[in-house]
C-alpha cells in the first residue's frame, strides 16, 4: 500500500494517521519537483491530476475524502449507522472543507509576508475560536469527551488530529494558537489525549510548512 | 422533512433532486432576507451559520455533502460495497467540489465584470472540457452508460444532474456549454437518458441565477 502526496501534512495527513492507527503497513511517498510531474502525467495512477492518491493491490484511488472514507470502511472507522455516520461526515467536512482550507489559503496564497501576517492575525481572532467552539460543543454533547463521535476513533478524529499537527501544534503557529485552547478545555484535553496515542509518530514527523 | 436553503440551485440542488427521485415527503424552504437572518441566528437550527440545513423528526442536519450522504443512505443511493461506495464518494467530491465550486469561486463570487468574463472564458477553454472528459471516462468504463455507477441511481448522479440545471442547461450558460458537450457523446447521452426522469421537476424549476 502506498500513499502518494506532496511533502506536506495537508490532505494526506488524516490518511497517514488512520493507517498508522490501524497498524496497516504503507509506504509514505512524498512527491516533489520531477517525481510530481511524472506522477501527475500518468493518468492511470493520477486520474485527476491531483494528490493524494492511495495505491492498493495495483489499483489507484484518488480524492482525499473518498480515500479516507474508503479506508474508514475497511478498518472500522466509518459507522454503518446512518445517524452516527452523518455526524462523522458533518465534523469531517467542517474540519476538512471549512476549517483547514481557509488557513491553508491564508498562508499559501498571501502575496507578501505582511499580508500573510495580517491574514493569520485575523484567523487567530475569529476563525480559530469559532471552530474551536464548534468542536468544544461537539465534544461536550458527545457520549465520550475523548472522541469526536461515539466512543472510539472515527475518520473525524484523524482529520482533527491532522489539523492539530498542521494548524495548532505547528512550530510556526503554536505560540499564537495554543493559548486559544484555554477557552475550550474539553477540546484541549481531547487533543492531549489523542496526540498521546501517536507519540512516536508525532515525535518523528517530518518538518513541513503545512 | 424540510430543506432550508437560499433561492438558488447551488449546494441545495443535489439534495432536492434526490428527495424528488426518492418520492420522499419534503418541503423546499427557500430563505431570503429577513427569514435568512432569523434562521441564521438560531443556533439550534443553524449550527454553523450556514445552509443548506435539513430538518427531519425535529433534528437539524448541517453541511451540504454530509446531508447528501445522509439522505443517500436513508434512500438506498449510497452503495454498501466499499469499492462501489469509493466511486460514489470519488465522483461526488469531484463534481461538487472540484468541478462546481471552482466555477462558483472563479466566476460567481467575482465582482468585477471584466474579470468575471475573462475567468468564464478560461473555464470554457480548460475547466469544462477537463471535467466533461473525466465524466466521459467514467461512463465509458461503467457497466451502463446511463448511470455513473452500476445500473441505477447513486449519490453522484444527483450531483451531476444538479450541474446540468445550474450550468449546462442554464438559460444564461447553455449557449456556451452545449457546444462543448457535443465533444463528449456519452455524457450528452447520459443527460438525455436521465433528465426525462425529472420532467415535471425540471418543467417547474424556479428561475435562479445559479
Amino acid at each position: 500500500m502506498k500513499v502518494y502526496y506532496f511533502d506536506l501534512y495537508g490532505r494526506a495527513e488524516p490518511i497517514r494517521l488512520l493507517l498508522t492507527h490501524a497498524k496497516a503497513e504503507f509506504e509514505d511517498v512524498r512527491l516533489t519537483g520531477e517525481s510530481w510531474q511524472e506522477f501527475k502525467a500518468d493518468s492511470e495512477k493520477c486520474k485527476y491530476g491531483q494528490v493524494p492518491v492511495f495505491e492498493k493491490d495495483g489499483k489507484f484511488y484518488p480524492q482525499g475524502g473518498a480515500i479516507l472514507r474508503y479506508l474508514g470502511g475497511v478498518h472500522g472507522y466509518y459507522p454503518e449507522d446512518v445517524e452516527t455516520r452523518f455526524t462523522v461526515d458533518e465534523i469531517t467536512d467542517l474540519l476538512g472543507s471549512d476549517f483547514g482550507p481557509k488557513i491553508g489559503q491564508t498562508i499559501f496564497y498571501a502575496k507578501s509576508d505582511e499580508e500573510r501576517k495580517e491574514g493569520f492575525a485575523k484567523l487567530v481572532e475569529e476563525h480559530y475560536p469559532k471552530f474551536f467552539g464548534f468542536l468544544e460543543k461537539q465534544l461536550t454533547s458527545n457520549s465520550s469527551q475523548e472522541f469526536l463521535v461515539g466512543d472510539s476513533y472515527t475518520i473525524a478524529d484523524f482529520v482533527a488530529i491532522a489539523a492539530y499537527i498542521s494548524h495548532v501544534q505547528h512550530p510556526h503557529r503554536k505560540d499564537q494558537i495554543e493559548p486559544l485552547l484555554d477557552a475550550t478545555p474539553t477540546l484541549k484535553a481531547y487533543f492531549d489525549t489523542r496526540a498521546a496515542d501517536f507519540k512516536d509518530y508525532i515525535d518523528n514527523l517530518p518538518e513541513c510548512s503545512m | 422533512m424540510k430543506l432550508y436553503y437560499f433561492d438558488v440551485y447551488g449546494r441545495g440542488e443535489p439534495v432536492r433532486l434526490l428527495l424528488t427521485h426518492a418520492k420522499a415527503e419534503w418541503e423546499d424552504v427557500r430563505v431570503t432576507g429577513p427569514t435568512w437572518q432569523e434562521f441564521k441566528a438560531d443556533k439550534d437550527k443553524c449550527k454553523y451559520g450556514q445552509i443548506p440545513v435539513l430538518e427531519r423528526d425535529g433534528k437539524y442536519y448541517s453541511q451540504s455533502l454530509a446531508i447528501l450522504r445522509y439522505v443517500s443512505g436513508l434512500h438506498g443511493y449510497y452503495p454498501e460495497d466499499l469499492e462501489l461506495r469509493f466511486q460514489a464518494d470519488e465522483l461526488t467530491d469531484l463534481i461538487a467540489e472540484d468541478f462546481a465550486m471552482t466555477i462558483v469561486k472563479k466566476v460567481f463570487f467575482v465582482k468585477d465584470e471584466e474579470e468575471k468574463k475573462q475567468e468564464w472564458s478560461k473555464l470554457l477553454e480548460e475547466h469544462f472540457p477537463k471535467h466533461f472528459g473525466f465524466l466521459e471516462e467514467q461512463l465509458k468504463g461503467n457497466s451502463s452508460n446511463e448511470f455513473l455507477i452500476g445500473d441505477s441511481y447513486t449519490m453522484p448522479d444527483f450531483v451531476l444532474l444538479s450541474t446540468y440545471i445550474s450550468h449546462i442547461n442554464h438559460p444564461n450558460r447553455k449557449d456556451d456549454l452545449q457546444p462543448i458537450l457535443e465533444n463528449y457523446p456519452l455524457l450528452k447521452a447520459y443527460f438525455e437518458a436521465r433528465t426525462p426522469d425529472f420532467k415535471d421537476y425540471l418543467d417547474n424549476l424556479p428561475e435562479c441565477s445559479g
